[in-house]
């Protein structure tokens, strides 16, 4: 994958603004942003092959500052008179005069020289629509035709092709990759009551993705049949194996979004004041970056510019380092990590989580399951919530399956809320597995907006929580 | 946007057209304490067409966006690609919506102002608001937002609407001598009342200050869990939303209209009407996606589900009448003035990760980060516990105040007393 051809032609115009806005600011980049989503998805009724118009994006996103407030300004085109343009955009950039004195300050911002070009290979062109149509309609056919209880399956087949350019005074990036998710989603009834369920496929290229899909058919039927027998959970503490989706959720909620240092700025994440102290059990680990493995947040600089990192966040049950946007770093004085990223050109900079885990231990699932007398394994995230300032935790999980003296038996709960206090939460965790899977599925708010794609995942946790 | 017309029309493929432009302009300031830490401002524009083709007896869409730098050859190229990717698709036939005009303004105080006086006037009003000896705004995000929808089809609809804003994501701090601790706050608001800001911030900083002093319970705690609008419109809104045509057409949806969604109400009746506007919400709107003008339709009467609601296209399908897409969930008032709901011992949750209201599973709880105890006599603030019921039976055992407010999408009672919750 190259380099759009929209970005392409575009890149003298980015060289000739930076300059322009140069002999106003100390410090101008621009990010232009070139993104084309696709989808296809049929269910039992309708079905719609098109762009999916909520992450197709194309524009510039400019950052300006001079030792003091950051500056932003978001724009379609950068067609045109350059020198307007530029005025136009440092005249519209006013500051209400009893503001002007409150304006944070910031270090000089590094511009440290870099050209490349990076991409990452893709087989998204090898497959047209009418294949990726007909190959949904095949799994929903088989769906539909596996129980009379299925009410209607979706099956759902999303592409992102990515292309990003970065133009500072000293750098010149651009950036090509894609990534593609995969869903079938079943809606079953029987009687009066009503599930839904979903199995789903990821990866940088479609033909993997297409292979997986229809293998996990079987799967989600039987998960469905026995969903639909699920009870409401007795709130109580209990001992839990959590699966790699729901670790990965309990890594990006209860320390992610603690260690994004925007948040050590704004005084809003108690870990800022517990870097280098126990905040786990001895045998946890946790990294995040866009460098640290191969998922829906890997890419190769981050929308400041910066190459992608591997962050090391707690070692050994140690906090060891957080995670942050070149703005942040510039107020902290600390090197940024590659973790700037925007919900779009047309949204601000934050210091955001990539792909977060937690790392592989050494125990085998099964023994992990036979340690517990009376517990519940955990399963498929549903939804979090973080509290970085005062570590309380919610984490909403599909479905449990009850452990008995054991063995994982076939009581279903559904759905299960686990809630708590972060360190009590990290500091029960007794055994992990050698396994390890990261999903590249899931999409992350700051607070309740700012959204972005990120996947977390690791390997089987052993912990002790409050489920609801 | 003539060119693009014009282009559409030339294309013998294409049967029918809607484009849909979202332009938005704003004015941003991002606070960190009392410093300012980022000016934006943006002038953006969403362009998108859907070219729909008719084939055999099928109907087709698929939708494409313009970018501000297309050429007419790129533009005559989409369309080309869209019409080979509608063509694929084997919908039932059905009808855009037709023959309306409109050019309208909605509600509002803050049009005609700078956008960066408006930002610095909230600024300031929220930073003061929240100055405590003990505590403050620790970070100030605000959003000042003029809104432009434009959409057009291919038979005669031709609307557009604009809309000012003002959002503000404040978060509240208490600085205690052992701990410091927050609370979140959002507010879109159409009309600013800087008063009104003022003094939902200055409540909001009593809150943060209960939690910074705030414990858990040292023993089981049983009694009704007082709600309050943020989380009541998210309970409401779970319920009004699942009677959405697409979800009838999709046998989705897991009640229909006659069926009962309170099966024994012991207490207040049920009522919720889908809106087009409310006075105060920032979400009203003159028309939905597609250009099918706002009817308002209740979608539940006392209890019982009565009808569904939704767009042009699948109101053709079940053979109903369009409602549009409205966006305002509106509950009826109960019978209780809020103070006598509140006379009586019951948990006041101030403040929720996150209320999780599960209609499948039968399900309402969650983490309560903030919540006031009232046993009768004394309001303790509790921190550190966690709620859950089944939602049937909270639906029959609810009583709904008689005060109403607005809140975003939703327009109903101020607070609700609800039974039948585990606190643990």
């Amino acid at each position: 994958m190259a380099l759009s051809a929209f970005l392409q032609s575009k890149k003298e115009a980015c060289r000739a603004l930076v300059e322009a806005l140069g002999r106003h600011f100390d410090y101008v980049s621009i990010l232009g942003t070139d993104v084309k989503a696709t989808s296809v998805r049929v269910n039992r009724q309708i079905s719609n092959v098109g762009e999916d118009s909520g992450s197709t994006e194309c524009g510039f996103v400019l950052k300006l500052n001079s030792g003091r407030a950051f500056f932003e300004y978001s724009l379609d085109d950068i067609t045109g008179d350059i020198e307007a343009l530029a005025d136009r955009i440092v005249a519209e950039l006013v500051i209400d005069p009893s503001l002007v004195d409150a304006c944070i300050q910031a270090a000089p911002i590094a511009d440290e020289p870099l050209v490349e070009s990076f991409e990452r290979p893709s087989d998204l062109a090898d497959f047209d629509e009418a294949t990726l149509l007909a190959h949904c309609n095949q799994i929903k056919d088989q769906l539909l035709a596996a129980d009379e209880h299925i009410v209607n399956a979706m099956v759902i087949i999303r592409t992102l092709n990515v292309h990003k350019l970065f133009v500072s005074t000293n750098k010149m990036l651009d950036q090509n990759y894609a990534w593609v998710n995969a869903y079938s989603i079943i809606t079953y009834r029987d009687g009066d009551k009503m599930i839904s369920a979903r199995e789903g496929a990821n990866g940088p290229c479609l033909g993997p993705v297409l292979e997986r899909l229809p293998t996990r058919t079987p799967i989600l039927v039987d998960k469905a049949r026995h969903l639909i027998t699920a009870t409401p959970i007795e709130p109580g503490v209990y001992d839990v194996i959590t699966d790699p989706s729901i670790t990965g959720l309990i890594a990006h909620e209860a320390f992610g979004h603690g260690v994004e240092m925007d948040m050590f700025v704004k005084d809003r994440a108690l870990a800022k004041q517990f870097v280098g102290d126990y905040v786990a059990a001895p045998i946890v680990s946790m990294r995040d970056g866009a460098a640290s493995c191969l998922s829906v947040a890997s890419y190769f600089f981050d929308d400041d510019g910066v190459p992608a990192h591997d962050t090391q966040i707690i070692k050994d049950g140690i906090l060891v380092a957080g995670i942050s946007d070149l703005g942040s770093a510039s107020v902290l004085g600390t090197e940024p990590t590659g973790n700037g990223r925007r919900e779009s050109y047309k949204r601000k900079a934050y210091s955001r989580m990539t792909n977060t885990f937690f790392e592989p231990g050494q125990d085998k699932l099964e023994d992990m399951i036979a340690s517990i007398k009376h517990g519940y394994m955990i399963f498929e995230t549903n939804n979090g919530m973080e509290d970085p300032k005062n570590w309380a935790i919610q984490c909403v999980a599909e479905y449990g399956i009850e452990i008995v003296d054991g063995k994982l038996t076939d009581h279903y709960v559904s759905p299960v809320v686990i809630s708590g206090y972060v360190p009590d939460l990290l500091k029960s965790i007794t055994m992990i597995s050698d396994d390890f899977v990261v999903e590249g599925s899931g999409s992350c708010g700051k607070g309740h907006k700012e959204w972005v794609r990120v996947s977390d995942g690791g390997p089987a946790l052993k912990a002790r929580v409050k489920l609801g | 946007m003539k060119k693009i017309i014009e282009l559409l029309q030339q294309n013998p493929q294409v049967n029918d057209w809607r484009i849909l432009e979202n332009s938005t302009e704003s004015y941003e300031l991002f606070f960190i304490h009392d410093q300012l830490e980022t000016v934006r401002k943006t002038d953006t524009c969403t362009c998108t067409v859907t070219v729909y083709v008719d084939h055999q007896d099928f109907r087709g869409n698929s939708t494409f966006t313009v970018y501000a730098s297309d050429t007419p050859d790129d533009l005559a190229a989409k369309i080309q690609s869209a019409c080979a990717k509608a063509a694929l698709v084997c919908d039932r036939p059905y009808a855009l919506p037709s023959e309306g005009t409109l050019k309208a303004k909605l509600p509002s105080n803050l049009e005609g102002r700078a956008m960066s006086e408006i930002a610095a006037e909230v600024g300031r009003a929220v930073l003061a608001a929240g100055h405590l000896p003990t505590g403050g705004i620790n970070a100030l995000e605000v959003f000042v937002k003029k809104t432009t929808v434009h959409v057009q089809n291919s038979r005669g609809i031709d609307k557009e609407q604009v809309r000012h804003s003002v959002a503000i994501e404040a978060i509240p701090t208490y600085n205690g001598e052992k701990e410091s601790v927050e609370l979140y706050e959002y507010y879109d608001l159409s009309t600013l009342d800087l008063a009104d800001l003022s003094a939902k911030i200055k409540g909001r900083m009593q809150d943060v200050s209960a939690r910074g002093v705030a414990t858990r319970p040292t023993e089981g705690i049983s009694c009704p869990v007082l709600l309050t609008a943020g989380e009541l419109r998210n309970l409401f809104g779970t319920l009004a939303y699942d009677r959405g045509f697409y979800d009838a057409y999709a046998h989705t949806n897991l009640l229909s209209p006659g069926d009962l969604l309170q099966t024994d109400p012991q207490g207040d009746r049920i009522t919720i009407t889908m809106r087009d506007h409310v006075e105060g919400s920032p979400a009203g709107s003159y028309f939905d996606a597609d250009g099918t003008a706002l009817v308002p339709c209740t979608v539940i009467k006392d209890g019982k589900v009565v009808a569904n609601f939704g767009g042009s296209r699948f109101a053709q399908y079940l053979g109903c009448e369009p409602t549009g897409e409205l966006p305002i969930c509106q509950v009826d008032g109960g019978a209780t003035p809020e103070a006598a709901l509140r006379a009586v011992p019951h948990l006041e949750c101030v403040y929720m990760s996150g209320l999780q209201v599960d209609t499948y599973s039968d399900y309402i709880g969650g983490e309560v980060r903030l919540a006031y105890y009232f046993d009768g006599t004394r309001r303790i603030p509790l921190t550190g516990i966690s709620i859950s019921a089944k939602l049937s039976h909270v639906l029959n055992h609810l009583r709904l105040s008689s005060e109403t407010t607005v809140q975003g999408r939703y327009a109903g009672p101020a607070a609700a007393l609800l039974e039948g919750f585990n606190i643990f």
